[in-house]
């Protein structure tokens, strides 16, 4: 038996960055932090020598070509496990569609116990393009690179997405105060809206041409992003973050709705200094910069939807428990 | 006399100084890492770097908790293994002492630990060998030197050089770097 723990992350800045298309032509960039809220996959040899897969549904079947699950089927052929294997995962927030980067930290978690289980080691780089690989090129998903390594090196990160296709992790080390006081003046709501992020970042990749000029200005935000952190400018912050969001919104049509713009305003109108809805919008949470002394006001505006507490972390995918 | 006591304190100063900032905020991340996952930290070190070692353990376990011993916080697992006498006697006595760590890591050593290795030479055959055997396990290794760094430096993950050839200036710079750590700690956790 081995089981992965792999952290979700939030990202502040640079979303949509991190695409091929973009990134081939222009730099791109992310800051994101993982933060305590993990995806656990566990896997066992199978004694009845089939599969099983279990998630949201269960899959007996005899050979990884069976399997529905595109993202489980393609990690079992890229490592070259034809059968024999029990997989099973768990996820401190289910459902899809959250934003917060779920399906790469299973991705990266079922690569990195899966390698294990072939008792071959795969470091946290190699870990994250692989899930890239398996991801993007194998099950056809429509999205970018910024997941994968934000979950499998893990903490607070400036994530660089070069033009000649390198990516460079740097890590952003806070002083405990401003790590504290960032934390602080985060409130994450949940929309309440389970949205597939396909739609909308298939649209948003077919437009990276037309929408070049806003994502460079993404890209660039970020350094400004993280300069004002380091300065504890936190109200900065927040009207980054509104203007990264305002953005964000013309890339593609689904990444607001009625209801998303009419939560943002009462949190805006209740004394937020900003706001964005993660990963690639439409529904999942909404993450509010919030003054300590408003805090109240914001929950109680949006009262209807509801909180979940959070906290950065340092670690990424890893092994946790072996037998 | 003023002169003698002013000179190892500048160079204590200097030397301490050259320590770079982003080599001990990496050994942070990685023994926070190591915390979050409930992993334990293996601290090792011969003569004054086993006492650094040991004292590092305690301010691990305890220090960074305060005086509450009913906080109810996560705690974290630091194992100083140079305090075990009669393990380290043990594997002293029947094979030899470049084996003391190491097969004390064989016994505990998970993926999820770290490995905290103390040696101002960066050079003694019991630390090498037990880096050598966390890093079949892929462990993080954070490594303490002085000297020229040795063969520690080149193995360490996360690598606090003091580049001083005085044993009283690196480990007394090595001391002061594990109370900055603890501090650290002390703030985050609540």
């Amino acid at each position: 038996m081995i089981i992965t723990r792999t952290p979700l992350r939030i990202s502040f800045v640079g979303g949509g960055t991190d695409f091929e298309g973009f990134y081939r032509k222009y730099p791109g960039r992310v800051l994101s932090t993982s933060i305590d809220k993990y995806v656990y996959v566990t896997l066992n040899p199978r004694f009845e020598g089939n599969i099983r897969v279990s998630y949201s549904k269960t899959e007996n079947v005899d050979h990884w070509e069976q399997i529905e699950h595109p993202l489980v089927k393609a990690a079992l052929e890229e490592v070259g496990i034809e059968k024999g294997i029990e997989i099973t995962s768990i996820g401190d927030i289910p459902g899809r569609g959250t934003g917060l980067g779920s399906s790469s930290s299973f991705t990266v978690g079922l690569l990195n116990a899966l390698y294990f289980f072939k008792r071959e080691y795969i470091p946290p780089d190699v870990l994250a393009e692989k899930a890239c690989h398996i991801e993007i090129d194998k099950a056809k998903s429509p999205i970018g690179k910024q997941d994968q390594y934000a979950v499998a090196f893990g903490g607070l990160n400036l994530i660089t997405f070069n033009c000649d296709g390198k990516i460079e992790v740097e890590p952003i080390y806070l002083n405990p105060k401003t790590k504290e006081d960032f934390q602080n003046h985060l409130l994450l709501f949940y929309t309440g809206i389970q949205r597939s992020a396909n739609s909308i970042l298939s649209e948003q990749k077919q437009n990276i041409g037309k929408k070049f000029e806003f994502l460079q200005k993404m890209s660039d935000m970020v350094p400004i992003f993280k300069n004002i952190l380091e300065k504890r400018d936190f109200q900065k912050m927040g009207e980054i973050l509104n203007q990264g969001w305002l953005m964000k919104k013309e890339l593609s049509s689904g990444i607001s709705n009625p209801q998303i713009d009419k939560m943002y305003s009462l949190a805006l109108k209740a004394g937020a200094w900003g706001g964005k809805v993660l990963g690639a919008g439409g529904g999942g949470f909404f993450l509010a910069v919030v003054p300590p002394e408003k805090q109240e006001n914001v929950k109680e505006a949006l009262n209807q939807y509801q909180i979940t507490p959070i906290r950065f972390t340092e670690a990424g995918s890893k092994i946790v428990f072996k037998d | 006399m003023e002169d003698y006591i002013k000179n190892f304190l500048s160079e204590l100063n200097i030397k301490i100084n050259k320590v770079f900032w982003k080599d001990i905020a990496r050994a942070i991340k990685i023994l926070n890492s190591t915390y979050e996952n409930g992993g334990r930290v293996y601290l090792i070190g011969n003569g004054g770097s086993a006492a650094i070692a040991s004292h590092f353990a305690n301010d691990l376990n305890k220090t960074v908790l305060g005086h509450k011993g009913d906080k109810n916080a996560k705690r974290f697992q630091a194992i100083a293994l140079s305090d075990n006498i009669s393990v380290l006697t043990a594997w002293a006595n029947d094979v030899g002492f470049d084996c003391v760590f190491s097969e004390q890591l064989k016994n505990f050593a998970q993926e999820k630990d770290t490995l905290l290795a103390i040696s101002s030479s960066g050079n003694s055959p019991n630390i090498i060998k037990a880096v050598e055997t966390v890093k079949n396990l892929h462990i993080p290794v954070i490594g303490l030197v002085g000297f020229d760094g040795g063969k520690l430096l080149a193995l360490s993950d996360a690598k606090i050089h003091v580049p001083s050839f005085k044993y009283a200036i690196v480990e007394s710079a090595h001391d002061a770097i594990c109370h900055l750590i603890t501090t650290y700690f002390e703030e985050i956790i609540k």
